[in-house]
């Protein structure tokens, strides 16, 4: 019985050896290990052949190595020439995945910019916010104004505090420095300690000094240029509201975009504080200002510090039902709700899931096109699996030509970002920079999205085709047509399930929009102008009117205390005769001077409007809306009494409902009264004849009458619509969301029209032979097509359906869903998709059958 | 012709040398004896498949004998192409050598 060599190392040898000489090499060995056995002994022997194992693992390694490489060199040239054989099918990939890719690039890019935001202070693991729950009748609120005692009490009582700062904005404030004057907001009121937290770094200036005087600013870059042009702004003064002399201590480096907090000045709490003690009006703990931020020591505790603050503040406003007190980490401030993030991680996540979708579409495209092209591939693979190659192989070869594709259509994507990243800054609202393309994690995100796009597009392809059998291919008969058709169709409609569904989307919101815009407010926005009457130049409001009344361009003036299209200010406070139990419901309240009616075409339908005739209307006359009558009783009317901020009165008119709320709510009910003393808005309607000259007149009635401030004017109708800027934008992004989708569908559906009637070639020619006409054909072939698409709209339609029901319940007015919506995108995507399949039907209908038959 | 490396040279020319009888551990024999050095099967191996897969030599499978464990042998053929790259070889190197014979043999006589 003649020995063997070692069986685990034989095993091992086995795996290493190149398949090709396996068995040779192994009775080579062998026959080494046999002579060695004859010459000494087994242990020799046994050792001799380990040895062999270490001594040559590495050699026979590198060389299969140089196989491999040969091989890769084979799959790539293949690759290539396939791509270059059907160069329109490579082209509609790529094109296709490039346009799927750059999208989805785009949006994360969004959320990483989203995700980094606040990240670049040094302490922003330390920095949170205090803020509270307020329950009111039921609804809770979330609200980032605190006491203005909080921040130094905590700071001072608190060891875990190491410092805190306040914040608050300080409205819209005049700021003069020499000739230079203007209207300026972006001004806030911070602690000392602010440029210590948080790192917005100064150009000039010192950090720690900077704003601990109460007359200190420190002012932005933007600022320094636009009131010192040509001098160092170190040291000089600004003019407050004509009023404050405050000097320049630091000028500011501009912030990074992606910061939550956003200012042009800074100046110190302190000098908001002393104005207050001057009014005799000091802080107390019930009135909620400023935000308050904490800087703690140690990030881990702030359960225990939430505890602490909560406890606090119910002590020191001696309130046992003290809100409920929290605080968000600076790094969250985005998505807080506290801070107004809550919807954006909503629209950022459905905004992203439908990139997504538009890569899946041109994935699907990308699986459709290579297994419809398979019947080409089979041979080749039939042949690969004859001389040797396994499933792996043939899988990995398949998966190998996806990413080939998907990373030459990564490369398309990034030029296209690259263009495309100032329209999608406009759209957004963004403020992307072009070098986020390269910063962090982004170049991952790319490999990601290609890594994605290749292996997704490419499984199915890859593992459909690896599973031919070579004697069915060789021999030509591929089998399971009718599977395979029913698989693409499916992806198909799926395409389209998604393309119509965004379709669908972006008609109703389009129409709600205009609905919106369009939408009867109940007072006539066209040619109205208003002017703000801002810090001292309400007290001018008479004088100006009256000198604007003299001009027959002007065709009325009013003053108010609201803009018409919202009145936010309201109280529940009222009394009338025969009421049952103490009201309950918020009743907005405005102030404005005569002639309101008139200049805003406001319908009266009963009563009067104030009137000099009647100047003792004027202290005791409400005007008030239909809803407030409903509240009231509906027996109620002119002349009834109404109690309500401490005065006693009656009802003087009753207006038609008008909107002075965004169209999201329903109306409330309004009580107006009477006040022509420093207005907060001076209310003009202007002739419709000649605009300009109209502006003009008042630009310069302003200036000869109150030269101190600014003109600045602004038309209502403008600002309705500036008013629906976040729905517009939603609108806008729908439209480029729909549009990509069918595009990038309609291209896949024009990559598999043509290779259908390709396929098609020679049965198309014998039946036009045998008399079949033109249409005919191309109804046969559209067919196939149709139905799929037909499928899409069925199931498309309860899904959007269901969506934008949803949606629509954000507004209280709103479009109905009418079929016509429906039936639109119905037809709509079924012309697309005929559009885009007809040309190679057509062709290939009207194709001489002489010339498709002859290809045998 | 492409150009051998060393060891492929010498692969080669054992094949040319053992004429019917080259295989594997009959070519590592051959070196062996006149190279004076150990080589390897791997290192044989390497040399062979390179030269068989750039067209020098051809392959024909021989027996199955129970001192190689039940599996066939391989034996190796001079191909044309082979052949004529040994007579290129042959000619470069008589006419790079020349000379360098009396070069080494000089300073050990002086």
């Amino acid at each position: 019985m003649p020995k063997k060599p070692p069986q685990i190392a034989a095993s091992i040898l086995r795996w290493i050896l190149p398949p090709k000489d396996r068995e040779y090499l192994l009775g080579d060995y062998e026959e080494s290990f046999q002579r060695k056995l004859e010459e000494k002994n087994a242990l020799s022997a046994s050792l001799w052949y380990w040895g062999q194992l270490i001594h040559t693992a590495p050699e026979y390694l590198l060389e299969s190595f140089y196989w491999r490489i040969v091989m890769f060199k084979n799959y790539f040239i293949i690759a290539l020439r396939n791509f270059y054989k059907n160069r329109s099918y490579s082209v509609l990939n790529i094109l296709g995945l490039a346009i799927g890719m750059a999208c989805c690039c785009l949006f994360a890019l969004w959320v990483f910019d989203e995700l980094h935001y606040d990240r670049f202070h040094e302490k922003s693991d330390r920095i949170c916010g205090a803020v509270f729950d307020m329950e009111v009748e039921g609804n809770t609120w979330t609200i980032s104004s605190t006491p203005a005692l909080l921040g130094p009490a905590l700071e001072q009582e608190l060891p875990e505090v190491v410092a805190t700062t306040r914040y608050q904005s300080y409205g819209q404030v005049l700021l003069t420095h020499g000739e230079t004057s203007s209207f300026e907001s972006g001004i806030y009121l911070v602690d000392s300690s602010f440029l210590k937290m948080f790192s917005f770094p100064l150009i000039s200036g010192n950090e720690n000094t900077a704003l601990s005087n109460p007359n200190s600013i420190v002012i932005s870059t933007d600022f320094a240029a636009r009131y010192f042009p040509d001098e160092n702004p170190l040291g000089k003064i600004l003019t407050l509201n004509n009023k404050h002399e405050l000097m320049v201590t630091g000028i500011l480096k501009n912030a990074p975009h992606n910061s939550s907090l956003t200012f042009q000045m800074l100046m110190p709490f302190k000098f908001y504080e002393g104005l207050r003690i001057q009014q005799g009006d000091p802080f107390g703990w019930r009135e909620n200002r400023p935000m308050t931020f904490i800087e703690i020591q140690d990030p881990d505790l702030t359960e225990a510090l939430n505890l602490k603050i909560r406890n606090f503040v119910r002590e020191k406003a001696n309130d046992d039902t003290a809100h409920q007190f929290s605080t968000v980490p600076l790094e969250e401030f985005r998505f807080s709700p506290y801070y107004g993030g809550s919807g954006r991680a909503t629209y950022l996540s459905i905004f992203s899931l439908i990139a997504l979708f538009i890569l899946l579409i041109a994935c699907i495209n990308f699986m459709n096109l290579s297994t419809a092209r398979s019947a080409n591939r089979a041979k080749e693979i039939g042949m690969r699996k004859v001389i040797g190659a396994n499933r792996i192989n043939i899988i990995l070869q398949f998966f190998g030509e996806s990413l080939l594709l998907s990373f030459t259509a990564m490369n398309a994507a990034i030029i296209l970002v690259v263009i495309f990243l100032p329209t999608f800054n406009q759209i957004f609202g963004k403020d992307l920079p072009l070098s986020i393309l390269g910063s962090g994690f982004v170049p991952l995100v790319y490999i990601g999205i290609a890594l994605l796009a290749g292996l997704g597009g490419g499984s199915y392809p890859a593992l459909y085709l690896s599973a031919f059998k070579p004697v069915m291919t060789l021999k030509g008969n591929l089998k399971s047509r009718g599977k395979r058709g029913m698989m693409r169709k499916g992806l198909v409609t799926f395409q389209f399930v998604l393309s119509v569904s965004l379709i669908i989307s972006t008609v109703v919101i389009y129409r709600q929009l205009d609905y919106i815009k369009d939408f009867n407010l109940g007072f006539d926005k066209e040619h109205v102008v208003y002017i703000p009457l801002r810090a001292g130049s309400g007290e001018s409001y008479s004088v100006l009117k009256n000198k604007l009344l003299n001009d027959s361009r002007i065709l009325s003036v009013t003053g108010a205390a609201h803009l018409p299209s919202y009145i936010g200010t309201n109280d529940t406070r009222a009394k009338w005769d025969g009421q049952e139990k103490e009201n309950e419901i918020l009743i907005h309240i405005s102030w404005v001077d005569y002639d309101y009616i008139k200049t805003l075409k406001i319908e009266l339908l009963e009563g009067i409007d104030f009137s000099r005739a009647t100047p003792s209307a004027r202290t005791t006359g409400f005007l008030v809306n239909e809803e407030m009558i409903k509240l009231m009783g509906k027996d109620k009317g002119v002349g009834d009494r109404l109690e309500m901020s401490r005065v006693n009165g009656k009802i003087l008119g009753v207006m038609k409902n008008f909107h002075f709320l965004p169209l999201n709510y329903q109306i409330p009910p309004l009580v107006v009264k009477f006040n022509d003393q420093r207005p907060s808005y001076l209310i003009t309607r202007i002739s419709a004849h000649n605009i300009p000259a109209s502006i003009e007149f008042l630009k310069e009635t302003w200036e000869t009458t109150i030269p101190a401030y600014p003109f600045e004017y602004h038309f209502l109708d403008l600002d309705f619509d500036r008013m629906y800027r976040d729905e517009e934008r939603i609108s806008n992004i729908m439209k480029s969301f729909a549009f990509l989708a069918i595009f990038i569908a309609s291209l896949g559906l024009f990559g598999l029209a043509s290779f259908t009637a390709e396929q098609h070639t020679k049965d198309i020619g014998v039946r036009k032979i045998l008399g079949a006409s033109v249409p005919g054909i191309v109804v046969l072939l559209l067919n196939e097509f149709m139905k799929c698409i037909l499928l899409a709209n069925v199931i498309a339609l309860p899904i959007a359906y269901f969506i934008m029901v949803k949606w629509l319940q954000n507004f209280a007015y709103r479009v109905n869903l009418d079929p016509g919506i429906f039936v639109f995108s119905c037809l709509a995507s079924l012309t697309i998709a005929t559009f885009s399949v007809s040309y190679q039907t057509i062709k290939a209908a009207t194709a001489n059958p002489v010339d498709s038959l002859r290809y045998e | 012709m492409k150009y051998l490396t060393r060891q492929e040279e010498l692969v080669l020319l054992s094949v040319f040398r053992l004429k019917d009888n080259a295989y594997l551990i009959s070519i590592q024999d051959h070196l062996n004896h006149f190279t004076g050095k150990d080589w390897s099967i791997s290192s044989v191996y390497i040399p062979l498949s390179r030269l068989q897969k750039n067209g020098y030599l051809k392959t024909t499978i021989g027996e199955v004998t129970e001192k190689r464990g039940g599996k066939a042998i391989k034996y190796y053929q001079m191909t044309k192409i082979g052949l004529k790259a040994l007579a290129e070889l042959e000619a470069i190197n008589e006419t790079m050598w020349s000379g360098v014979k009396g070069l080494v043999e000089k300073p050990e006589s002086s």
